[in-house]
């Protein structure tokens, strides 16, 4: 899912720096690490990184992958998997050029806090019905609606960053074709990503009772 | 030149990039990563090579299959993948040249969870290696089928593994100082 170099305008990523670098700030502040937890959260972060690595590269502008965000976000908290993920990431794009670093802070605020938070969230609004519909929702909503803001942030590019003669200086597609080429294969990666995020999330809080204090 | 000025320089020549549409100024920095990478350029310049052709390599295909039917600007093709090549190649020049440990030495948490994350990585990475040579020498592949009764102690051992190498680590940090609790 990550965007790679080239592909925004520095009227994309600059704001988003700002914002993603504030985002960050606001993270620190918020989350006290337990020194309990930390193996468990290297650990899973490690996970997410070998898990975003094995890429399948789509036209449409991105690459398909699962993430185990919505695993960090539920084990733990949305705040914490922010960070981790915004860590992974910038990992990724540094030693194997996975994302690039002028799309690095799109990526984080794209895939690390909507993918974190959106998995939060859908756990909370499910969880009312059935404990494996809210996980399973949360991991799909993890992969699903980044998917939906990176096809809508590829998809502006040639609106907002153009020549004098109107071509496109950066990314060339529109929205009519990231849309259907970015979150099509994403509703369906998205089942993937919840059944894994189900069994993941029961089996480590179930053998590793001690660690989440479930 | 410090490590943390280079990744300062780094990133000014970055964001330049990124605001600049000059194929001219893309074939120098190409160029001068290749001059100054010594031994080390065709291996560098592989690794970037196929960074982009798997992230860039579907977008230009698509673009130029699109090109096919309607008429496109095929020369934002060109800016585009000497922009990403150009970025690439410094991206990696910068992570043979300097400790990126360094650069984050002017903040302890940054530093420490960049230390931790790593070698969390690198150790996955080995043990990952370690545990398919294991099953595989027990007679159990990827091409054979694992009973599902199988997985759940595999996954157990690997992850109770995982987590018992991390502690480790973690106690390390401990004992030198290094995690504050």
């Amino acid at each position: 899912m990550h965007i790679p170099d080239g592909f925004l305008s520095p009227q994309t990523y600059l704001p988003a720096l700002a914002i993603g670098a504030s985002l960050v700030y606001v993270g620190y502040k918020k989350v006290a690490l337990e020194v309990e937890k930390i193996p468990m959260i290297a650990g899973i972060s490690a996970i997410s990184f070998v898990m975003m690595l094995i890429v399948m590269p789509f036209p449409g502008g991105t690459s398909m992958h699962l993430s185990g965000i919505a695993l960090l976000a539920l084990l733990f908290n949305p705040w914490l998997s922010f960070l981790s993920i915004s860590l992974v990431l910038l990992l990724q794009a540094l030693l194997f050029g996975g994302g690039g670093v002028t799309s690095y802070p799109v990526n984080m605020l794209l895939l690390a806090f909507v993918g974190s938070f959106s998995a939060h969230y859908a756990y909370g609004i499910f969880k009312r019905y059935s404990e494996k519909v809210a996980l399973f929702m949360a991991g799909w909503f993890s992969i699903f609606l980044p998917s939906l803001c990176i096809a809508v942030i590829l998809g502006i590019q040639p609106l907002i960053a153009t020549s004098a003669s109107g071509s496109p200086l950066f990314f060339p597609f529109g929205l009519e074709v990231t849309l259907p080429s970015i979150v099509l294969p994403h509703l369906f990666l998205g089942i993937l990503e919840g059944a894994v995020t189900v069994t993941l999330v029961l089996f480590l809080r179930k053998r590793f009772r001690k660690i989440f204090d479930v | 030149m410090s490590e943390k000025n280079w990744a300062i320089l780094y990133l000014i020549s970055v964001l330049i990039l990124g605001g600049v549409h000059s194929n001219l100024v893309m074939i120098v920095v190409v160029l001068f990563t290749l001059a100054i990478n010594g031994n080390a350029r065709f291996k560098i310049l592989k690794k970037a090579f196929l960074t982009l052709l798997v992230f860039n390599g579907t977008i230009t295909l698509s673009y130029l299959l699109y090109s096919l039917f309607v008429t496109v600007d095929l020369s934002l093709l060109i800016i585009l993948n000497l922009r990403a090549l150009a970025i690439t190649l410094l991206t990696f020049t910068l992570m043979h040249h300097i400790n990126f440990h360094k650069v984050l030495s002017f903040n302890h948490t940054a530093s420490l969870l960049y230390a931790l994350s790593y070698s969390q990585i690198l150790l996955l990475k080995k043990l990952l290696n370690d545990y398919y040579l294991g099953l595989k020498s027990r007679g159990v592949t990827l091409k054979k089928t694992i009973h599902p009764k199988q997985l759940s102690p595999i996954m157990a051992t690997l992850f109770g593994t995982m987590l018992h190498k991390s502690n480790e680590q973690t106690l390390g940090l401990r004992s030198r100082g290094l995690l504050d609790d």
